[in-house]
């Protein structure tokens, strides 16, 4: 088709542009020709004084150097021709095509071979320099290509300057397509940039530019460059990614730095108003009126669950900011666990709390405060949410390396579907009641600080109703109590 | 003679609900805002307990402890943000008798005092004393220990360790101060001895040894054996 229209297009070019076009494309047998007739003029001219080899040597000269300069077509043309002349001009009988004498057959034979074989070699010599040129040429643009595109700032500018490549290249209309959907348009070939499969954009080259000769070159340069802009893509992409993951990291930062000025700031006062309030409170035991003391207890009650609030989000920005330094120490669980429990003895008063701890319990490398809070944060939950009364289980087990603090309770447990959720941050679960004091915070530490510790923690129901938190730490390497026999090996 | 207390704390406000709530139980109280006006008003006044916030404007709540104690034995309880179990943990080696954490309620502030006091005042007291502390009765010549009057063998070590504590029952203890103490300077960082120890003595001194109610942990920081009034 595109050769239809190309013949098309040569029909309505003016005369003189055939021509010249005529001869542009058969200017070597044109020179060919008018070799023969120089070397063959000089040849004739010669002939009285010379030896019929030395006339051979001339025309063989002229064949010789067209082969230099034009393709095998041209210099067998060539060599035919002047040994055709040479025959006719030269070897008597003069003006006749005629081989009379053995000597003569020899001489225009040799001449013949020897003008084709030097052809011949000629033709390898030219095609290998053309080659080195060429690839030089491809070296040199595909240099000055990746020179051009390593510069560019973004994706516009990286198109125009790789189109302005690809046209000197692959002559005018070649053009680069952004984007992983390209459309094939009529007479254009698609040359995709990047993993074929998930191409970054299409290069389009105009199908005749790929269809002359050294079109395999051609395809050769036009995937190198096609990789070279896929190359300039990505460096594009990754130095995006790395700007935004920079910016986020940013927002996080000044995020996590302001919550964390605004609650150390909020702590302050708040503390004057607890300690201020718990003051009252006790003065207001001697000279009692009611609705004052409620009104005190009501105040003191907000300011701890205010500060809870606030403790609570300290410890998620500080642990989520990746911050928090552990002070990890060998600790014994159980003996954060008693400790969590004697403090929070008053408020368990009236429910039964079942401990399943093993006597030889190894220590645990852990960070006391962020443990205690996690503990804590657990036991506030099973107050909150189970009925008051309920018992409550809290078991330790230790197998195969790992630590492992199951909570268990009779509450109402936790849907399936929100056993996840309920980790996320200002999560609350559809058992939670608007002001029950909850916050979504609680086991959003809880998780933070068994993450920070390499451990995990998640939420499983527990048959017979309720649910069950499990805690679970990996302690590898782990000072066993069984070590230390017990009230022997250090008694004073 | 009513005990003179310096309240060395930077926030107004709370500076003001102390002097409020010292004042109300009969304590005279003196007070600074700053570390150097805090040691000023130390040397000058001489008080009998100190109340010391470790955030301080102008330098370390830690460098005011090791000035004091170079001077004097006077009780210290340190005042600390929460979270900062390492301030505390180094305030307390460093010679802080108890600490509080910030926000407290006026009770637990005063218990402590009280703790601080009578133990600088047990201090002077020589060891061979006999201690009384809630069911426990410490008999530190014969080395017995009676709970609720009815006698507990305990191990040479176990009777070390909770001597140590009675003689500063309310207080906290940190860990490296009970190896210290008991084991000897070489062993300060082996806390796994400790705590082996600690449960034996809970098993036989606590009625229900997981719910201390005597031997309490203070998570990351040591032990407190509480007094009767706590």
């Amino acid at each position: 088709m595109s050769a239809a229209r190309a013949s098309s297009e040569r029909r309505r070019a003016p005369a003189r542009e055939l021509v010249l076009g005529f001869f542009r494309q058969h200017v070597g047998f044109v020179w060919g020709a008018l070799t023969n007739v120089i070397t063959t003029s000089l040849a004739f001219w010669v002939a009285p004084h010379a030896q019929l080899v030395h006339l051979m040597i001339i025309h063989l000269l002229g064949a010789v150097l067209i082969s230099t300069r034009f393709g095998m077509a041209v210099s067998t043309f060539t060599a035919i021709t002047g040994a055709l002349a040479f025959d006719y001009y030269c070897i008597p009988p003069i003006f006749a095509f005629a081989l009379p004498d053995p000597h003569s057959v020899i001489t225009f034979a040799g001449m013949l071979v020897v003008a084709l074989s030097v052809c011949w070699l000629n033709q390898g010599l030219r095609l290998q320099r053309a080659a080195a040129r060429e690839s030089e040429a491809r070296t040199q643009a595909l240099c000055e290509l990746s020179l051009d595109l390593s510069q560019v700032a973004d994706r516009a500018e990286l198109s125009s300057r790789a189109e302005r490549h690809l046209e000197r290249l692959f002559g005018p209309g070649a053009r680069l397509v952004l984007g992983a959907r390209g459309h094939l348009e009529d007479g254009f070939e698609m040359q995709p940039v990047g993993e074929p499969g998930q191409p970054l954009g299409y290069v389009l080259i105009d199908r005749r530019r790929l269809q002359r000769a050294g079109a395999g070159e051609r395809r050769l340069l036009l995937a190198a460059c096609a990789d070279r802009v896929a190359d300039a893509l990505k460096r594009l992409a990754l130095g995006e990614a790395a700007r935004r993951a920079e910016v986020d990291a940013e927002m996080e930062r000044n995020r996590n730095a302001l919550l964390s000025a605004v609650s150390h700031d909020m702590k302050t006062p708040l503390a004057s108003i607890l300690t201020a309030g718990t003051s009252l409170l006790s003065a207001s035991q001697l000279s009692p009126s009611k609705l004052g003391h409620e009104l005190l207890e009501t105040i003191v009650e907000e300011a701890e669950r205010m500060n809870g609030l606030i403790t609570n989000l300290l410890s998620v920005t500080r642990l989520e900011a990746g911050r928090a330094v552990l002070n990890r120490e060998l600790e014994g669980l159980d003996d954060l666990v008693f400790g969590v429990l004697s403090r929070f003895s008053g408020r368990l008063s009236g429910r039964e709390v079942t401990l399943d701890i093993p006597d030889a319990l190894p220590m645990v490398p852990v960070d006391a405060g962020l443990v205690d809070q996690l503990l804590v944060n657990l036991l506030e939950n099973v107050l909150r949410y189970t009925p008051a009364a309920s018992p409550i289980e809290i078991q330790i087990t230790y197998q195969h390396g790992v630590m492992v603090l199951n909570v268990s309770d009779r509450g109402p447990g936790v849907a399936a579907a929100e056993r996840d959720k309920v980790f996320d941050k200002f999560y609350r679960g559809q058992a939670a009641k608007r002001n029950d004091g909850g916050t979504g915070l609680g086991l959003t530490i809880c998780r933070a600080v068994a993450r920070a510790h390499d451990g995990d923690i998640c939420i499983l129901p527990r048959p017979g109703g309720g649910s069950t938190v499990r805690f679970s730490l990996p302690c590898p390497s782990m000072v066993q109590a069984d070590l230390l026999p017990t009230g022997t090996r250090l008694q004073a | 003679m009513t005990p003179a207390i310096l309240v060395i704390e930077d926030e107004l406000p709370m500076r003001r609900v102390l002097r409020t709530a010292l004042g109300g139980e009969g304590y005279y109280v003196w007070e600074a805002g700053t570390k150097s006006e805090g040691l000023s008003t130390f040397n000058k006044r001489a008080p009998q307990a100190i109340l010391l916030d470790l955030g301080l404007p102008d330098g370390d709540g830690l460098d005011v402890v090791s000035a004091v104690r170079e001077l004097s034995e006077v009780p210290i309880v340190v005042i600390s943000a929460r979270g900062d179990e390492r301030m505390q943990v180094l305030a307390l080696d460093g010679g802080a008798n108890d600490y509080v954490t910030k926000p407290f309620r006026e009770a637990e502030l005063l218990a402590r005092l009280r703790a601080a006091l009578r133990s600088a005042a047990a201090h002077a007291t020589p060891h061979e004393e006999r201690l009384q502390i809630g069911p426990l009765r410490i008999h530190p010549v014969e080395r017995r220990v009676y709970v609720n009057g009815e006698e507990v063998a305990l191990t040479p070590t176990e009777f070390s360790l909770l001597h140590v504590m009675a003689r500063q029952a309310g207080r906290v203890v940190t860990h490296r101060q009970l190896l210290r103490e008991v084991w000897g300077a070489a062993y300060v960082d082996d806390t796994q001895y400790l705590r082996v120890f600690m449960r034996q003595l809970r098993q036989k001194l606590e009625p229900n040894p997981n719910k201390p109610q005597l031997l309490v942990t203070t998570p990351g920081i040591g032990y407190r054996l509480r007094a009767p009034n706590d």
